[in-house]
C-alpha cells in the first residue's frame, strides 16, 4: 500500500488481487472425485477419528453384516503399514492401502489414486459404498475435502465425552457423529448425552448414533443408515 | 499440526502466481485465516518463514495475516453476534432473545488475498 495516502498504488512492486483458498487444488480434485463417484452411483464415506477409536473394527462388522447385500470397497489411509488393509482383505472386499509416509491426513489427490487402484480390482465398475478410513487424527483430516458424500466422526467411549469441544472443526464439518465401544460405558465416566450435546452446540444439523462393534448393540440403526444412503432400504 | 503443509501449499501457489506475473521477487503475501480453520497462527507464521527461505523468489516476502472473529447466528431470532471467548465451552445465549440454538458462522479456510511483487 502507498505510504503517503494509503491508496493501493504501490511505489515498489505490483499488487495482484488473488482471493483464492490455498486448498483450491485439493478442492478441485475433490469435486472431480465426487463427480466421478456420482456417475458410478457410489456413496463415499470419509471416516475421521483419533487412532484406536475402532474404525477398522466397525468396518469389519459392517462388511460381515452387509457384504452380501451391498457392494462395498475400502480405502485405508495410514501413515505406515498395511495392517488395516490386510484385516479388510480377509473379508474378501476390494481394498486399497494408502500410506501417507508421515503426512497426518489424506488429501483428494491421494484418494483419487486410491479410487483408481480400487477400480482396477473390480470385475465390473461401481460400488454401493466406498469407505475411506482417514489417518487416525482429529485435527488435520477435517481440513481436507476428499470428494466424499458423507463425513463421519467417530469417538470411542474411553476417549471422553468432551472431545467435541477440543476438536471443534472435525465436528462442525461432519454429517454424522458416531460413538463407538458403548460396551465399555460401565467402566468409564462417559456421558453419551453430554457428548451429543456438545456436538449439537457446534453443529446443530449433525446426526448422532452410538454403537458397539463388539456386542452389536446399536448396530441396526447404523446398518439402516447405510442402506438408506445407498437407497436400498 | 498441518500448518507446515498449509504454509507449503501457500508458497507453491505464490510461486506459481509470481511466475505467471513474471515477477522476480515477492515482497508481501496477504492472507486471511478463517475463525473455523483450526489453524494456529503462530505455527503457520513459523512454517511460512522457514519455507520461504528455500527460494530467492520468496525469501524476502513479508506475511500479513488478517483474522476474522467467529460469529454466531441465532436460529431463533436470526441475530448475528461475535462469539464470546468462552464459546463453545460456556453456556452462551443470544443477547437479543436469549436463544440457545446458535450456529457458528465463518470461513474455515486460509485464503490468499493479495500479493505484492516486483
Amino acid at each position: 500500500m502507498c505510504e503517503t495516502c494509503g491508496c493501493s498504488m504501490s511505489q515498489t512492486g505490483k499488487i495482484v488481487e488473488v482471493h483464492q483458498t490455498i486448498l483450491s487444488a485439493n478442492n478441485r480434485q475433490a469435486r472431480s472425485n465426487r463427480e466421478h463417484l456420482a456417475k458410478l452411483g457410489t456413496i463415499a464415506i470419509n471416516m475421521i477419528s483419533s487412532p484406536g477409536s475402532g474404525k477398522t473394527t466397525l468396518l469389519e462388522r459392517t462388511i460381515d453384516e452387509l457384504g452380501n447385500e451391498l457392494r462395498i470397497g475400502v480405502i485405508e489411509g495410514d501413515i505406515e503399514t498395511d495392517r488395516d488393509a490386510e484385516r479388510i482383505r480377509e473379508k474378501g472386499i476390494p481394498v486399497v492401502q494408502i500410506t501417507t509416509g508421515g503426512a497426518c491426513h489424506l488429501d483428494a489427490h491421494l484418494v483419487h489414486k486410491g479410487i483408481r487402484a480400487l477400480e482396477a480390482q473390480l470385475a465390473r465398475p461401481g460400488l454401493d459404498l466406498l469407505f475411506i478410513e482417514n489417518v487416525g487424527n482429529l485435527v488435520c483430516p477435517a481440513a481436507f475435502d476428499l470428494g466424499e458424500n458423507i463425513r463421519i466422526i467417530l469417538l470411542s467411549v474411553p476417549e471422553g465425552s468432551d472431545k467435541p469441544l477440543k476438536y471443534p472443526k472435525a465436528f462442525i464439518s461432519a454429517n454424522l457423529f458416531l460413538i463407538t465401544k458403548t460396551d465399555l460405558l460401565e467402566y468409564f465416566d462417559f456421558s453419551i448425552e453430554e457428548a451429543f450435546g456438545y456436538a449439537a452446540k457446534l453443529n446443530p444439523a449433525i446426526e448422532t448414533m452410538a454403537l458397539s462393534s463388539k456386542t452389536g448393540q446399536g448396530f441396526e440403526n447404523w446398518l439402516s443408515y447405510l442402506k438408506a444412503l445407498t437407497g436400498k432400504l | 499440526m498441518h500448518e507446515l503443509y498449509l504454509a507449503q501449499s501457500l508458497l507453491q501457489q505464490v510461486t506459481k502466481l509470481a511466475h505467471e506475473n513474471k515477477a522476480s521477487k515477492v515482497l508481501k503475501v496477504k492472507i486471511s485465516i478463517g475463525p473455523l480453520s483450526g489453524i494456529v497462527v503462530d505455527s503457520f507464521k513459523f512454517g511460512f518463514d522457514a519455507l520461504k527461505r528455500e527460494s530467492s523468489l520468496t525469501s524476502k516476502a513479508g506475511l500479513e495475516i488478517e483474522t476474522q472473529p467467529l460469529v454466531l447466528y441465532c436460529m431463533e431470532c436470526s441475530r448475528e453476534f461475535q462469539a464470546p471467548d468462552s464459546w463453545p465451552r460456556g453456556s452462551t445465549t443470544c443477547p437479543g432473545c436469549g436463544g440457545q440454538s446458535l450456529l457458528p458462522k465463518g470461513e474455515d479456510e486460509i485464503v490468499l488475498q493479495q500479493l505484492v511483487m516486483e
